[in-house]
């Protein structure tokens, strides 16, 4: 069984490895052969250079985009189910509120971040409201719908047994909504660097709370492509993580029951 | 608990039916007002056709549904007055409809949680349930590592957790292969002997009809009632000589030629 596990887990990253290293070796031998000069398209190894060499500034950028990205994230995750719990209440709540909802989802935040950047005096704030504005959706209509999944049964049981209010919350809606709550997260989790990326984009913030958006800029405006690069690979990578956490919290959450339906 | 009077009706109805409003090309659909009484002990199965009100009558018994015309009485008194909250009625649907996320034990102690039974005590109930149904040795696996049968156990076993008079259950064996479902009906009757239990119980199967019951109600469609009566002589124990009898035969013939009739 574990040996099973560890040969797909192996499976699993020695295909993409190979890929990468067959990747990145075609881009540099082309780069070598043609003498193709980084401003134009830098060579892996020039971009390494770049990543080590800006590493200060670029880390820094990092933890900032990143702290947009999950204070976006965990607003998204607390505004997001409140708003999902208030709309299903009742069915003209629902009907009332929802196409407001969509508006949201709809209207492209990059048309509104400059003006969420006017209005909102504070930089650090209007960058996470305009992630937020991206990423809440996903967490709305999911737990939407999960709160909505119940099995019909389990609830006509539930109501025989003269359920309260809260007993059916708690041990029936929200176990229930789990799994597409979840979902939701790992989608928002993704869209949320999307917004803070657009929203930096759009600010143009620099210093102290510059991000890689900006450095991505700034790079270009001097001409550096590879330092471009770099702060591509690091959003990238931030994704990746980004990624791999939601979808570990989804699996350890409900692995003891969703992985052998 | 104070015993039931067997002169008044564990569950009647009086004139009690429900109808929905469907197309007005559609034919009538629901239950038609029915009068019935279903006293301590019996073992009541309601065999009939798709859309003769069967569920419909089902659920008016558990509550879930108000009748639209008539009333319904448990114990002679309405479903609140009737201490209902103490879980004297209980239901077995459709499907085992068990909680995905807990263990098999905490899905029979579902009914207990509710009712807000110390912890000690409520284990000490799924244990019992959960032997009289044979499923000790699952206790703490999840519904879904369980097969059909298994799982329908399971929500017999948690139905039986709360310590009903009343059972309902709803053709709770229709998904089932026919071997695992004559099996749970030979262990349904041993339990509701045992356990001294009222079962109203829905069905589509003339066999599993004939050898639950201990009365048969033939149901007609269009609209939805009762067509006719059967008893089921009580003599001698349900057991597969009984399946396997001359009179389990003759009542399967009795029933197949009431429900024709009824389809008429």
């Amino acid at each position: 069984m574990t040996g099973g596990a560890f040969g797909a887990m192996v499976r699993g990253i020695v295909g993409p490895a190979l890929v990468l290293f067959f990747v990145l070796g075609l881009w540099q031998g082309a780069c070598d052969a043609w003498s193709i000069p980084p401003y134009v398209l830098p060579a892996p190894t020039d971009i390494g250079h770049a990543l080590w060499r800006d590493a200060p500034t670029l880390t820094h950028a990092l933890g900032s985009t990143l702290l947009v990205t999950l204070s976006a994230l965990g607003l998204s995750i607390v505004i997001g189910s409140v708003i999902a719990f208030i709309l299903v209440q009742n069915v003209v709540i629902e009907r009332s509120l929802m196409p407001y909802v969509v508006v949201m989802q709809v209207t492209p935040v990059v048309a509104v971040a400059p003006l969420i950047v006017i209005l909102v005096h504070n930089t650090f704030a209007a960058l996470v409201l305009c992630a937020m504005l991206i990423a809440i959706f996903p967490v709305i209509a999911n737990t939407l719908q999960g709160l909505k999944s119940i099995d019909p049964g389990l609830a006509d049981y539930f109501r025989l047994h003269r359920a309260t209010r809260w007993q059916t919350l708690w041990r029936l809606r929200l176990p229930s909504a789990l799994p597409l709550f979840l979902a939701g997260v790992r989608v928002s989790s993704g869209l949320a660097l999307v917004g803070a990326v657009v929203a930096e984009f759009v600010a143009g913030t620099g210093g102290n709370s510059a991000g890689l958006a900006y450095e991505i800029l700034q790079s270009g405006f001097q001409m550096d492509i590879p330092r471009m690069f770099a702060a591509l690979f690091l959003i990238t990578l931030a994704g990746l993580c980004l990624f791999g956490v939601t979808t570990g919290v989804q699996n350890r959450l409900l692995g003891r029951w969703m992985a052998s339906r | 608990m104070t015993r039931p009077d067997p002169a008044r009706p564990l569950l009647a109805f009086h004139g009690a039916g429900r109808m929905f409003a469907g197309r007005s090309s559609d034919a009538p659909r629901g239950l038609a007002p029915i009068s019935l009484n279903i006293a301590a002990g019996d073992f009541v199965t309601l065999l009939g056709p798709s859309g003769c009100g069967k569920s419909t009558l089902l659920k008016l018994a558990a509550n879930l549904l108000e009748p639209d015309s008539g009333h319904v009485r448990w114990w002679g008194r309405g479903f609140v007055d009737a201490g209902l909250a103490g879980h004297r009625v209980t239901l077995v649907p459709q499907d085992a409809t068990l909680m995905p996320w807990r263990s098999v034990a905490a899905n029979v102690r579902l009914p207990l949680d509710l009712e807000r039974l110390p912890r000690a005590q409520a284990d000490a109930k799924v244990d019992q349930a959960l032997r009289k149904v044979g499923l000790e040795s699952v206790a703490a696996l999840r519904p879904s590592a369980l097969s059909g049968g298994m799982r329908m156990r399971v929500s017999i076993a948690r139905a039986l957790a709360a310590g009903p008079e009343l059972l309902l259950m709803d053709e709770p064996f229709a998904a089932l292969d026919e071997l695992t479902r004559t099996a749970l009906d030979t262990e349904m009757v041993h339990l509701c002997e045992r356990s001294g239990l009222t079962t109203l119980f829905v069905t589509h199967s003339i066999a599993e009809a004939a050898f639950l019951s201990t009365r048969v109600i033939v149901m007609a469609a269009d609209p939805g009632r009762i067509f006719a009566e059967y008893p089921v002589d009580p003599a001698g124990p349900r057991d597969e000589d009984f399946r396997l009898s001359d009179r389990f035969a003759s009542i399967c013939r009795d029933l197949t030629r009431l429900l024709a009739e009824a389809a008429r």
